[in-house]
């Protein structure tokens, strides 16, 4: 059959594409050797399906037998546009097809098809890539607008600060003396129109102290919220994101990660962004290298010597980083992979996060390979911090420093926003030894002491504290098993309450409120 | 007005700020407090290094920018010495930024009052450092 009548279509079996000669009704007459490669379909298949060529092609969105018709009816050559086509025989596969009808003699029709998927893919592929680069620019601009913004607010309200200050300052002298000189004043008229001005330049000078405050917190609202999380367990989750890429790689790369649990501060889904950019610049470089295994990712979490930073260091055995390009590193569009692989915004946005919590990302030299090393603050620098800059001038009466010792990342975070939204200053830590540290130096006014910790238990702590005459008023919380240590605690070592987990935001808050007036009552 | 309770030696106050209008106010509401022996200005950093070699001082209140030097800087210098050891510091700065809010925390600073401050909010604080007790509040 497949010969049909003439020899003169064998010439199509030489073209480079799929090729069919149609009869009138659009059945196969003859097929080309291509047609077939293309189709995955053998001549078995394509046999029995002559008279049914959308058993073999399956178009979507268009009516072959209708576009037929209309070539048959112009009579002229006609051009489809772009089809998806998928293949039954071959797992439903996609392909792009544009295809083209030449009438020939005797309704002959000459059907070609221009296997288009190749460039169709490309096309995709960087549509795709030039979306996403326009994307990570477009968040680039905004992350650069908004330190702008910074920026010019913070000098705004420092340039405001000094004058505003002496102007208040001064008010309030002179109010000070008006009164002393009160009783001395005969024209007791004039003396109140004095006073009363004075109170309104008083009450203008708060207005725009308030709104100087209320623009530092906007922005700082404006960044994003932070959680109390173990950096350990930001690596882990970030490890299983790139679990894939790992996989897919052609060589065995082993992650190691040695660890000080350490507690921080951080907006977890950025810090795990950086991390997952770092793995992966450290999986492509081994995957280059031709250095010989075992490979390995080595990740190192410490602390500083003073105490204030955690670090976590990333060691790849790759190839490293080439003196030449350690000028431009962290610039944004750097990067040594292939077009189209890394769009070199990387580092650049991670080193941006970093430095926005305080921190720094820098390399260190390493003749091994690539050597990366993120700084954070530690949980309890970073809690005072920023809850000191947002609160800590807020109403005076209010600047009450609360500290909560737990090492549990959840509670603090709950603690942290519940306090957060009542101006307290919140510290948490999660180490008891460090905590110690701060409160040494620091005013502490209230302490929330987890029963069971790490290193330290409650009742060694609160010794600790006793033991350099500090009064501060101490909360156990703890399960309710644990209320017996309060009760065995409560009068030794002068323990003030008990917040029983779990607890909500009006227990919590009532807790402090009541210890902080009673500690003023005792004080008085 | 009530004179405050001050204790038998009162103490002695250094404030460093470039303006000195707002030394001078410092200065009045301290004096005004009658807490304090001596109350002295310096305007710069090099200044205050020199004044706090002459004289001694029990409280140092800085402002964080100072056009020779941070106001840190001082006081990563002062507290080196073991002489200056029982000085007590506080910083007043009329904005912190995350950056230089480290700088604070490292040279172990933790008293740090934002401009602008009222009288109250000072004399609060300076007592809470000094852990003086005050009367009239």
């Amino acid at each position: 059959m497949t010969e049909i009548n003439d020899k003169e279509f064998k010439i199509l079996d030489t073209l480079f594409e799929a090729a069919l000669v149609l009869g009138k009704k659009g059945e196969i007459k003859y097929y080309n050797h291509h047609f077939s490669v293309l189709t995955h379909c053998s001549p078995r298949i394509i046999n029995k399906n002559r008279s049914a060529i959308t058993n073999i092609l399956q178009f979507s969105n268009f009516d072959f037998h209708e576009f037929f018709k209309s070539a048959q009816k112009s009579n002229q050559v006609i051009l489809s546009e772009e089809l998806k086509v998928s293949l039954p025989q071959s797992n439903n596969e996609e392909i792009d097809l544009v295809l083209k009808f030449t009438p020939m003699q005797e309704g002959h029709y000459l059907l070609t098809i221009n296997d288009i998927s190749i460039e169709k893919k490309l096309y995709r592929k960087y549509k795709d890539q030039l979306q996403e680069l326009k994307e990570t620019h477009a968040q680039i601009l905004q992350a650069d607008k908004l330190v702008t913004i910074g920026e010019l607010t913070a000098n705004i309200s420092h340039e405001i600060s000094n004058p505003l200050t002496i102007a208040s300052g001064n008010t309030e002298l002179i109010e000070v003396l008006l009164e002393d000189l009160s009783n001395d004043v005969q024209d007791k008229e004039s003396l109140e129109i004095i006073q009363t001005s004075v109170q309104d330049i008083k009450d203008s000078h708060q207005r725009i102290n308030d709104i100087i405050k209320n623009m530092k917190t906007f922005l700082h609202q404006s960044e994003d919220s932070k959680d109390f999380h173990k950096l350990e367990d930001v690596f882990n989750s970030a490890i299983t994101f790139i679990q894939n890429k790992l996989k897919r790689s052609p060589k065995d790369i082993n992650i190691e990660i040695q660890s000080s649990a350490k507690m921080t501060l951080i907006n977890k889904l950025k810090i795990e962004q950086v991390i997952i950019n770092l793995l992966k610049n450290s999986i492509d470089a081994i995957n280059e290298t031709s250095k010989p295994g075992p490979h390995k990712i080595q990740i190192n979490i410490s602390e500083t010597e003073n105490n204030n930073m955690v670090y976590f260091d990333i060691i790849d055995t790759g190839d490293g980083i080439q003196d030449s390009e350690k000028e431009t590193f962290f610039t944004p569009f750097f990067t040594t992979k292939e077009i189209g692989e890394g769009t070199g915004l990387g580092l650049a946005i991670s080193k941006k996060i970093m430095l926005a919590h305080k921190g720094d990302l820098y390399f260190i030299n390493n003749p091994h390979g690539a050597h990366i090393r993120g700084e954070l603050p530690n949980a309890e620098i970073m809690s005072f911090t920023e809850n000191e800059i947002l609160h800590g001038q807020a109403k005076e009466s209010k600047s009450i420093r609360v500290m909560a010792i737990d090492d549990d990342p959840k509670i603090l975070s709950l603690i942290n926003s519940q306090l957060g939204q009542e101006g307290y200053v919140f510290i948490g830590s999660s180490h008891p030894q460090d905590a110690l540290k701060i409160i040494q130096d620091l005013n502490v006014d209230v302490l929330l002491v987890d029963c069971i910790m790490p290193e330290l238990n409650s009742t060694q702590f609160t010794q600790e504290i006793r033991s350099w005459n500090k009064k501060i008023p101490i909360i156990y919380i703890s399960s309710v098993d644990n209320r017996r240590i309060y009760l065995e605690d409560k009068y030794k070592l002068n323990i003030t309450d008990f917040l029983e987990k779990p607890f909500n935001r009006e227990e919590l808050i009532k807790k402090i409120r009541q210890v902080v007036s009673q500690t003023k009552q005792e004080e008085e | 007005m009530t004179p405050l309770q001050a204790p038998e030696t009162k103490p002695s106050v250094l404030i460093i700020d470039d303006e000195p209008k707002i030394c001078i106010l410092i200065k009045k509401f301290l004096d005004q407090s009658k807490l304090f022996k001596n109350v002295v200005i310096a305007e710069s950093v090099s200044i205050a290094l020199m004044k706090i070699r002459n004289e001694d001082f029990d409280l140092v209140i800085v402002d964080y920018n100072l056009p020779d030097k941070k106001g840190t800087d001082f006081i990563d210098i002062v507290s080196k010495s073991i002489k200056y050891r029982k000085v007590k510091f506080i910083l007043i700065s009329g904005y912190l930024d995350n950056r230089s809010m480290m700088d604070v925390i490292n040279v172990g600073i933790k008293n740090v009052l934002v401009k602008p401050f009222t009288r109250t909010a000072l004399i609060e604080k300076i007592c809470n450092v000094m852990n003086l007790k005050n009367t009239k509040l």
